[in-house]
């Protein structure tokens, strides 16, 4: 009898951390609202027809906006946990820095999304979150060394 | 030596790491879309939302992508996401969608599921995605 009420308060317990743990939801936004240029997303270039995009691809980008939690464990005593809590103007910065001018187009090739947990018995060490962007910035074909 | 093989093959049974992994690349949308608040027109000149462009609708989808073995082999594509867009613009009869934002929220299934099954280092994740823009119609 005693020993079936520990195991119900045992799972009782063990209920409410997982309930806990899971409601404990992270977001990551990828945007680019303060650009003052278009951010091109997929093959259509203009409005109401299209036509080729004539430049060549000066530079890539890669912007990761990442919220991740990991927890190391140094032998008995030390643990060190590694916070990164990064926001959307992220996007907007990096993308202002790569672009020289007008005159340059961004485009996005693709936009990726990632979420991963890394648990050991019950408790749960890493989370990782992140979302980001890939593409190129485009501009006339004159300078050297340029990506086709 | 056998000791430390028995706690390894331990470690690695109740070790365990789940998620997913997303990706969209908007190749099968028909209408210019942009992350900022602007487009380009046929003459190359820059379009502004409020200015040059009126909002006709807000455009919001959701998605979820899943995944296996620690999120690195995923298990969704990406082409709804293009169709309901196409479909959207459509509707509403517009030109364009700007202000794109794809938001990512991570997967209560996956605390749920690495917890109780972290024997299976193969447990299924999830990630969730939120496509956002407004619709846009030339002035």
């Amino acid at each position: 009898m005693k020993k079936n009420l520990i195991w119900r308060v045992e799972l009782l317990l063990l209920s409410v951390a997982l309930g806990a743990s899971a409601c404990n939801t992270t977001t990551t936004t990828v945007a680019a609202k303060n650009v003052t240029q278009p951010v091109l997303l997929g093959p259509v270039r203009h409005i109401k027809g299209d036509k080729p995009l004539t430049l060549a691809k000066k530079d890539e980008f890669d912007i990761k906006v990442q919220q991740s939690y990991e927890q190391q464990s140094n032998g008995r005593y030390a643990t060190t946990s590694t916070v990164i809590q990064e926001g959307e103007e992220k996007v907007d910065a990096e993308l202002l820095k790569k672009v020289e001018g007008p005159a340059e187009k961004i485009v996005v090739d693709n936009v990726y999304v990632n979420s991963s947990i890394s648990c050991f018995l019950i408790s749960c060490t890493s989370w990782i979150d992140y979302s980001g962007i890939e593409g190129g910035i485009y501009g006339k074909d004159s300078a050297a060394g340029v990506k086709k | 030596m056998k000791f430390i093989a028995i706690l390894t093959i331990g470690c690695m049974l109740f070790a365990a790491c789940t998620g997913a992994r997303g990706h969209m690349k908007f190749s099968d949308l028909r209408y210019p879309a942009s992350m900022s608040a602007s487009l380009y027109n046929r003459n190359e000149a820059v379009l502004v939302k409020d200015k040059n462009l009126k909002v006709v609708e807000k455009f919001s989808y959701e998605k979820r992508f899943w995944g296996i073995l620690y999120s690195w082999v995923r298990l969704s594509g990406s082409g709804d996401v293009d169709s309901a867009m196409n479909e959207a613009i459509a509707k509403a009869h517009g030109d364009g969608i700007v202000n794109v934002r794809v938001t990512e929220a991570s997967c209560s299934f996956n605390t749920y599921m690495a917890i109780p099954f972290t024997l299976i280092p193969l447990t299924p994740g999830c990630v969730n995605a939120k496509v956002e823009g407004e619709i846009v119609k030339v002035r």
